[in-house]
């Protein structure tokens, strides 16, 4: 009994920590762009990179799988030029979740970022700081804390995520059959017991998460910083 | 200190337009321009510390070009050697007042200070009596505070000018005195130029040697001390430094 909750729940852990990563950085490195350049079509760019958020999933994972399939445009030239085969796979499940966590992060972090009172920039740079020492000694360390909440709602995200996940990487058990899509297949086959120890576990890790995140956001630091 | 600026920016807001078209020239050390607020002071400070381009024109200390529009010169705001002290003194508030005094003198990833830096860091927090407060956040410290604080922090990087923006507006009005007097006794110690913008008449009898008036974006008046009482228009708070000291202390 043990081994059946294990076993996808470690994979679900290893796949949402990986997807959280990638969020992480591409949110940053978006949310940073959009609220510190002006551009045309800043805010059309605005509405695709929240997309995710309000798609359903299996949208988004037939997008995917159109798009990372062997003959598709991105998994054609993976496949061709690095052999890589991304459909069926855990580093599949990895992609998926983070398209779909990935508004998460970013929103959180534009809204951190914008929050920043730009003369603390200027300062720094009046103080000969170079742009890459005003952005890690200045912008990140005050978005921090808006930026790690939205990481851990994009993990409890990607935690869950289920239509995405399944329509690229399948249901193999032991290899991309996650938490979720384990309580799926549990409860399709009847087996009440599994599916009952897979709901309770996958609660209390998002519970978990929630709290810690709540926490981290209206943690002393930020109320600290405020004057 | 000479001082060469011109500068041409058009601003556009919700359909509104403001143009600053600034020309002015300065041999002095103790520059205040003075004006009502949204007559482009601080857009004009701004453009000279390079946190803002002009469209056109040319900015130069000392012969040093710093922006040429002709030319398409803009040396970005790191490499002027200005030092800049905000309204609200734009403390980092994630860094202590030792923090923020040291911060431009920290060196490579491992933000180290040297000796050297060490020592001027410990200059700074004893000229600006803030040796027990190094280690306080700028969120624990009063006013006055911050603005030594913003004061030291500028300084600590030996600018070849000084910037400031309404230095004394967020105080009150007694500590506003007292910092006005630290203020002069610092910039004979130091000899920096200073450029300095305020809608305060009060703080022009104290540290003006040389005046400029900007009203909607255009300079009306230019003239060094001691300034004249008779003043063509937008005025009444030249009168009243005319006035002397009995309007002054009011």
């Amino acid at each position: 009994m043990f081994d059946e909750a294990a076993v996808p729940l470690l994979l679900s852990l290893k796949v949402a920590g990986w997807a959280t990563v990638l969020a992480l950085v591409a949110g940053v490195a978006f949310a940073y762009l959009l609220a510190r350049v002006r551009f045309f079509g800043r805010e059309v760019l605005d509405a695709a990179l929240t997309l995710p958020m309000v798609m359903p999933p299996t949208v988004l994972g037939y997008y995917l799988l159109v798009l990372l399939g062997k003959r598709g445009p991105v998994g054609g030239w993976l496949q061709e030029n690095f052999g890589i085969n991304l459909i069926f796979t855990w580093q599949g499940a990895v992609i998926a979740a983070a398209f779909v966590a990935f508004p998460l992060v970013y929103k959180a972090a534009r809204a951190a970022f914008e929050d920043i009172d730009t003369n603390l920039e200027r300062a720094g740079r009046s103080l000969g700081f170079s742009e890459l020492k005003v952005f890690f000694r200045v912008t990140l360390p005050l978005a921090w804390h808006g930026i790690l909440a939205g990481a851990m709602l994009a993990f409890a995200r990607a935690l869950g995520e289920f239509g995405a996940t399944l329509m690229v990487a399948g249901s193999l058990p032991g290899r991309t059959q996650t938490l979720s899509i384990a309580i799926y297949e549990a409860v399709q086959a009847g087996d009440d017991a599994t599916a009952n120890n897979l709901v309770i576990i996958a609660s209390v890790i998002c519970i978990i998460v929630l709290v810690v995140a709540g926490r981290v956001l209206q943690g002393g630091y930020r109320r600290a910083f405020r004057y | 200190m000479q001082l060469e600026l011109r500068i041409i920016k058009d601003l556009h807001a919700r359909g509104r337009h403001f143009r600053l078209d600034v020309d002015m020239r300065t041999d002095s050390d103790a520059v205040v321009i003075y004006g009502p607020s949204g007559a482009g002071k601080s857009l004009t400070l701004q453009c000279l510390a390079g946190f803002v381009a002009p469209d056109a024109g040319r900015i130069s200390i000392d012969g040093a070009t710093l922006f040429e529009a002709a030319q398409r010169i803009s040396v970005p705001a790191r490499e002027r050697g200005v030092g800049y002290v905000f309204q609200d003194y734009a403390l980092f508030p994630h860094l202590t007042v030792a923090g923020n005094i040291g911060a431009a003198l920290q060196q490579g990833w491992l933000r180290r200070l040297d000796d050297a830096a060490r020592a001027r860091v410990e200059d700074m927090l004893r000229l600006f009596e803030l040796q027990d407060l190094r280690d306080s956040y700028p969120s624990q410290l009063s006013g006055g505070q911050r603005q030594r604080t913003a004061l030291a922090r500028a300084l600590a990087t030996r600018p070849r000018l000084l910037l400031l923006d309404e230095p004394f507006a967020a105080l009150d009005p007694a500590l506003r005195e007292r910092m006005r007097y630290e203020f002069v006794e610092l910039r004979e110690r130091f000899k920096l130029p200073m450029v300095l913008i305020t809608h305060d008449p009060a703080d022009l009898q104290s540290l003006a040697r040389e005046l400029v008036v900007i009203e909607e974006g255009r300079v009306v008046r230019h003239e060094m001390a001691p300034f004249q009482a008779e003043v063509p228009q937008g005025a009444t708070a030249l009168r009243v430094i005319a006035g002397g000291a009995g309007t002054r202390a009011a």
